[in-house]
């Protein structure tokens, strides 16, 4: 049975089975977009920001369309509930002294270098100060390790879109740990 | 330069353990979707009770106001109560209690 059908026969009958099965159907996917929105440095808990997106959706279900697909929709409460969440909740970022960034900035080529924790430190605050849709698609893509069709499928964006991101993201994130570590910044154009 | 920085991301997320979505995920959102539910239909409870102290109280009032002298404490011990009356209709507790152990005497 299809999801519109599934929410048409819930919203006729209201019987909670039936938007159990939806839970069930889109819950993995769900709770992937959400931890790739908050990231491994928020404090706020994915399964719980999960569990509230299921709730929100059992509140708003009766305002579904059909518009869009369901799966579109509910990827939609889901990021930006989580966004909300991410906003509100406090950062367990990692702490970098001066004195470790001037040490880093000392060395030849600080990225080709084996990775120290205080570089590990640093391009995780980088992440961090990421635009939203970037960051999710990086930790999606590195983090998660999802494939760029499921990323595009949940973010709701085209394949190319994501691929874009994902390069500009990596651009940013060398042009963030340049300027903390006083290195000039080099432009690069996708191959 | 494209490639370290790939690395670098890697190796910075790798030490980070993946989220795992507990097995029984879906039975914990449909208790809570349950218990809004239960809520839902407390909080609705609650309210007509609240309206039906309130005509209470109105009507007394305007006995009194309309010169039946009934005692003046009398509306005071209403006004006095509402907030426990609410209090007692908004939780499934207080509603058991207000059932069992107030109403249920007087009545019997």
């Amino acid at each position: 049975m299809d999801d519109e059908k599934i929410v048409a026969r819930f919203l006729e009958t209201g019987d909670r089975a039936m938007f159990g099965v939806l839970v069930e159907r889109y819950q993995v996917r769900v709770f992937r977009l959400v931890a790739s929105v908050l990231g491994p440095y928020s404090g706020a808990d994915a399964e719980e920001v999960c569990q509230e997106v299921f709730l929100r959706l059992y509140r708003k279900i009766r305002q579904f369309t059909g518009q869009a697909g369901f799966g579109t929709w509910l990827y939609r409460i889901a990021y930006n509930l989580a966004i909300d969440w991410r906003r509100r909740s406090r950062f367990r970022l990692p702490h970098v002294s001066i004195e470790e960034i001037r040490g880093l900035a000392a060395s030849s080529d600080p990225l080709e270098d084996v990775l120290t924790k205080e570089t590990k430190d640093l391009v995780a605050l980088a992440m961090e100060d990421l635009p939203d849709s970037y960051r999710t698609a990086l930790y999606m893509h590195y983090w998660l390790e999802r494939p760029v069709e499921e990323i595009a499928e949940l973010i709701g964006i085209p394949i190319g879109t994501v691929k874009s991101q994902l390069f500009r993201a990596r651009n940013l994130l060398k042009g963030s740990l340049g300027r903390i570590l006083g290195k000039p910044e080099k432009d690069e154009r996708p191959s | 330069m494209n490639d370290s920085m790939d690395k670098t991301i890697r190796e910075t997320l790798k030490e980070k353990p993946r989220p795992k979505l507990p097995a029984d995920f879906a039975s914990a959102v449909m208790e809570r979707v349950e218990w809004a539910e239960q809520k839902r239909a407390l909080s609705r409870r609650a309210v007509i009770v609240m309206a039906v102290y309130w005509l209470v109280v109105l009507v007394i009032s305007g006995f009194i106001f309309a010169g039946i002298k009934w005692p003046w404490w009398f509306p005071v011990v209403f006004l006095a109560m509402t907030p426990f009356v609410f209090l007692a209709a908004a939780t499934p507790r207080g509603l058991r209690r207000l059932g069992d152990r107030i109403l249920r005497p007087i009545l019997s």
